[in-house]
């Protein structure tokens, strides 16, 4: 199973869509379950108000039924209306009773029309006075003559019922009507069912558009008020328990939340958040992003075309510039390096052709062949036999050598059978002088290095006038706290030069110099630099004498495997 | 280019957080007053047509034309014209008053003033009320509010003439056939009464009689009779014209020509607002048939059945007050200047809005009728009432007035016969206990005589034994010699 992985702009997107629809759907559910909430403590408000209002209107019918008893019952002008056959007392009776109808429909705006009938047998009265709410006169004459027509024909078949609200509807208005009697007199009232309503209308008078429907409730209702909300509207109903009446508001919602507009600020500030924030997206991904992704795309493509080619990339970003710079630095080193180590290889390479060539010097055995010749001549057999003993173990040594360390008894074996062969080539001239440690015997050491500064003072120091002498010397030296073995070469020459001096103490040397002089000694130097590194220590100077003297310092290396 | 969008970038953000920070700064500052909140004025008047009424828009409307005028917001109360005693009644025992309000009805002014309702207007009428005292140019008319020495009411400029007329549906009469040019005298009328009805049961011949053809003298006990030419102060209820009136009233009781009072809409538009009304006999003016075609949406035609004549009383129809605590009566009182000098004002309040309420049929001669889809029955300010304010000759004409219909007016009144007692101020103090007596009297018999009830000769008798018992002789005596005094007075000054 491969582990899927995303690129900055993937989860860039990925986030931002996140977000966007997180906060959509939490700005969108938030202002849907305010909006809600809202509905519904409004809605509740506007029951109570019609609540208010329908309790209003039948506290009026109540306070109506009792100003008609008490007309019926203890009203002596109706009584003289009845009775009294004086024109003038019956008047003046009538306008008594006139003025009673005419506060009531005044003082009492759920009410049209108060009227009294008294069915004379003489001449019948009926009374009546009307608000003016716009009723037309033909209209309220139409009604109470239907008042009149009904009263009348009930003396046989009663279809008027007493003591209750009830709707009479004709052909374009609906009535509620309430009548009662006694003794022969009638009153009652009535209000259309329109006036109802605008009256309703009127008390949700801070909501344009509130539509109030009024309909006649059966006997026993489920309820008697409450409300519900509906798609775009609230409906809010309340039982009149006097009339009977279901009175049914609908408000339109945006009216209801006509105060709470504020949610929408609110709705507003968080989506110019939302928005701020996906521009400063925007802005970074150019900004910041694009850049770093510009740089990307750099490094793989130099990295899979041209490999050691700096990276280009333009952008004001502090940031880039420094790793671009960064980038290209370490590139060009590691361009170094790589060429550096290809180099040392070469030298390593190098050294060991030359070490080759340096054990395999040519002239040196024709000289000692030639010596070995005059040796014959003048029948020096014991001498002949010696030196071609010596010469057969020195090319021994030589051939078998390889870069592996070596012991130092058998370095200094193959030293002193040189110096033998020195000391037979010229008699009496060479005296080589060892003064080694037998302790240091088995102290491991890179193989002809010793043999090399022994060869050194016998090629270039020796003097043909003189006793010639070289030295060697080696001694146990601990340098800080490294265990290692100093050696000192001296002989008796004329002493290295200001230019080799400078030569060969140089921190560096390099096979390459060209010059065949002195290669055996670079060449050793070179060996020792390679095996032990900086930790070996050479000094080449001239002793008081004026002779050459030569200071190695190896540390003792047991785990190092020589390789050279 | 990316520079480019990143820039753009940059500016859309900062216009952003600067919009939003506006916003907070707007949505912040929102709930306080701008810099200095305008005083508001409350301003009473009357509807007659509740319909639809949009009271609020014009009131609105108006605000918005009036408050750069005078530097205060103004705003309209209008009050039932039919209950408009209720709301007087409460004025007269409370403190909760408009600043500025109409008087619709004679009697209005002094119980105002009698209440201490109302603030001497002199001084804010020479500061403030320029343009009032340059539109009302008769002395006697402008301090025809005068209590003590000060002006308590400015009246309205509109119709002064009155006299005795009959108004009837054009349409009823010439459906029925009615001939209508023949009338000359009220008398005249039972025939056509006669002819009506014994074509049809529909109609109800008289709505209302109710005419003055004399001088009251603000209360009707001691009259100028002869359309106030006469100088001798009599009896209005031992006067043939009385008798006259309350025998023709009887006739048609009688006969059955007028609206039963048992079971009635008792409201002053009740004749324009029900079709089954033919005709009414009442006081004339000059501008009645349009306003009251207007009203009733048909054709009504008006005959004037005697001279027009103007009295004291008569002027003192409609007017203006301020409340005596109000608060920016300098305010108040340059409304009331703005209605007697500014179209803009007079046509809101009578009119409505342009473009809603009304509409220009000739811009030029200023005439005007509804928009169109706006009728009577469902215009939100179908009022028609001009001379509810100020100056009423400032108004637009209806469509269907005449177009010179204020120059009219005008002619009639300043063509009209003038009451002797034309500016006298009667004070009834010195026999208020006489005249509290008589009234009661006269109120009561009043009611049964020119409600047809009872038999005429002895109600009028009774009626007049009992007023002379009530002490009327005095009243008319004290009347008398106060009309004698302001005469000679008058002809001093003359």
């Amino acid at each position: 199973m491969k582990r899927p992985t995303y690129s900055m702009t993937q989860v860039i997107v990925m986030m931002m869509v996140l977000m966007i629809a997180v906060s959509v759907t939490g700005i969108g559910w938030l202002s849907i379950y305010q909006k809600r909430d809202m509905l519904h403590q409004a809605a509740a408000g506007s029951h109570n108000t019609l609540q208010t209002h329908v309790s209003d209107v039948d506290a009026q019918f109540i306070r109506l039924e009792n100003f008609m008893y008490d007309m019926l019952f203890s009203n002596q002008d109706v009584n003289t209306i009845v009775f009294s056959d004086d024109e003038i007392a019956v008047y003046q009776a009538k306008q008594s009773v006139i003025s009673l109808l005419d506060q009531m429909i005044r003082l009492m705006d759920a009410t049209e029309c108060t009227w009294v009938y008294i069915p004379k047998e003489t001449s019948p009265v009926f009374l009546s006075r009307c608000s003016h709410t716009g009723i037309i006169s033909t209209d309220y004459q139409r009604v109470n003559q239907w008042i009149i027509d009904r009263l009348s024909d009930q003396i046989q078949k009663k279809p008027l019922s007493h003591a209750r609200w009830e709707v009479y509807e004709d052909a374009d208005e609906t009535y509620l009507i309430w009548l009662t009697q006694s003794g022969g007199v009638y009153c009652g009232t009535w209000v259309t069912l329109s006036r109802l309503q605008r009256l309703t209308e009127n008390a949700f008078s801070f909501a344009d558009g509130a539509v109030c429907q009024l309909r006649l409730e059966a006997e026993d209702p489920k309820t008697d008020g409450g409300y519900e909300v509906l798609q775009d509207s609230v409906c809010v109903f309340q039982r009149s328990r006097v009339a009977g009446l279901m009175m049914t508001v609908e408000l339109p919602q945006q009216e209801i939340l006509k105060n709470v507009r504020q949610s929408t600020g609110y709705i507003a500030c968080v989506s110019l958040i939302i928005l701020l924030v996906i521009i400063t997206t925007l802005i970074s991904q150019s900004l910041l992003f694009r850049p770093f992704q510009t740089l990307f795309a750099s490094i793989r493509s130099a990295s899979r075309e041209q490999p050691d080619a700096p990276i280009a990339v333009k952008s004001g970003l502090q940031e880039i510039v420094t790793t671009t710079r960064l980038i290209n630095r370490l590139t060009a080193e590691i361009t170094k390096l790589k060429i550096d180590i290809y180099e040392t290889q070469l030298e390593r390479k190098e050294v060991q052709c030359q070490y080759l060539q340096i054990r395999l010097q040519a002239h040196f055995y024709l000289n000692c062949l030639s010596i070995i010749n005059a040796m014959a001549q003048v029948n020096k057999t014991e001498l002949i036999q010696e030196m071609t003993l010596c010469l057969t173990q020195y090319m021994r040594f030589l051939y078998g050598a390889s870069e592996k360390l070596i012991p130092l008894e058998k370095e200094l074996e193959h030293v002193r059978n040189y110096a033998r062969i020195q000391e037979l080539r010229f008699p009496n001239l060479f005296q080589y002088h060892e003064a080694v440690d037998s302790s240091l015997m088995d102290f491991l050491i890179p193989p002809i290095i010793l043999h090399t500064f022994i060869e050194n003072s016998v090629e270039h120091g020796m003097l043909h006038d003189q006793n010639n002498w070289v030295r060697l010397h080696a001694c146990f030296d601990m340098r800080e706290d490294m265990p290692g073995v100093l050696f000192t070469i001296t002989d008796s020459g004329n002493g290295f030069s200001q230019r080799e001096l400078e030569r060969f103490n140089a921190p560096e040397h390099h096979v390459t110099d060209g010059k065949l002089e002195g290669i055996g000694i670079i060449n050793v130097l070179s060996r020792i630099q390679i095996i032990y590194g900086q930790r070996a220590s050479i000094r080449f100077s001239n002793n008081d004498q004026g002779g050459a003297q030569i200071a190695m310092w190896l540390p003792m290396q047991d785990e190092i495997e020589g390789e050279c | 280019m990316k520079r480019k969008a990143i820039i753009s970038c940059v500016v859309a953000i900062v216009l952003l957080l600067a919009g939003l920070g506006a916003f907070m700064l707007c949505s912040g500052n929102g709930k306080q007053p701008e810099t200095e909140e305008l005083p508001t004025l409350e301003i009473l008047t009357a509807w007659v047509n509740a319909k639809n009424f949009d009271g609020d828009k014009v009131s609105e409307a108006l605000d918005a034309y009036v408050a750069p005028l005078i530097g205060a917001h103004v705003k309209l109360t209008f009050i039932e014209q039919e209950q408009s005693w209720l709301t007087y009644n409460q004025y007269a025992v409370s403190e909760d008053m408009p600043d500025a309000f109409l008087m619709f009805q004679a009697g209005y002014p002094r119980m105002m003033y009698e209440a201490g309702k109302l603030m001497p207007l002199d001084d804010l009428l020479a500061q403030y009320g320029q343009n009032i005292l340059a539109t009302i140019t008769d002395k006697t008319l402008l301090r025809i509010h005068t209590f003590g020495d000060s002006i308590y009411a400015v009246p309205n400029q509109l119709d002064r003439a009155t006299g005795l007329c009959v108004e009837y549906r054009v349409d009823v009469a010439e459906r029925f056939g009615l001939d209508m040019s023949g009338i000359r005298s009220i008398q005249d009328l039972t025939a056509v009464y006669e002819a009506l009805r014994a074509q049809t049961d529909a109609y109800i011949p008289v709505s209302e009689v109710g005419y003055t053809i004399w001088d009251p003298l603000s209360d009707n006990l001691g009259v100028l009779m002869n359309l106030g030419q006469s100088s001798r102060v009599v009896n209005l209820y031992e006067t043939d014209e009385f008798r006259e009136m309350c025998e023709l009233v009887h006739l048609w009781k009688e006969k059955g020509f007028l609206q039963s009072m048992d079971s009635s809409i008792v409201a002053t538009n009740v004749f324009t607002r029900s079709p089954e009304f033919f005709s009414r006999v009442r006081n004339y003016n000059a501008s009645l048939k349009y306003v009251d075609s207007a009203d009733a949406n048909e054709q009504m035609e008006c005959i004037l059945l005697s001279d027009v004549f103007t009295h004291t009383e008569h002027l003192k129809r409609a007017s203006w007050g301020i409340y005596a605590k109000c608060e920016h009566p300098d305010l108040a009182m340059k409304f009331l200047n703005l209605m007697y000098s500014d179209p803009g004002v007079m046509n809101l309040l009578t009119y409505g809005i342009e473009g809603v309420h009304y509409e220009f049929v000739d811009r030029e001669k200023g005439v005007i009728g509804f928009p169109e889809g706006v009728t009577l029955e469902n215009s939100g300010y179908a009022q028609f009432r001009s001379y509810f304010y100020g100056n009423e000759f400032l108004t637009y004409i209806w469509e269907g007035y005449p177009e010179d219909l204020w120059a009219q007016v005008k002619r009639v009144n300043d063509t009209a016969l003038r009451s002797i007692a034309y500016g006298f101020q009667y004070d009834a103090t010195p026999v208020s206990r006489e005249v509290r007596q008589c009234s009661t009297v006269a109120d009561r018999y009043t009611s049964l005589l020119l409600n047809g009830i009872g038999d005429v000769d002895t109600l009028l008798t009774q009626l007049n034994t009992e007023l002379k018992a009530a002490g009327i002789d005095r009243i008319m005596a004290e009347k008398q010699r106060q009309l004698d005094a302001w005469l000679a007075q008058m002809e001093e000054k003359e």
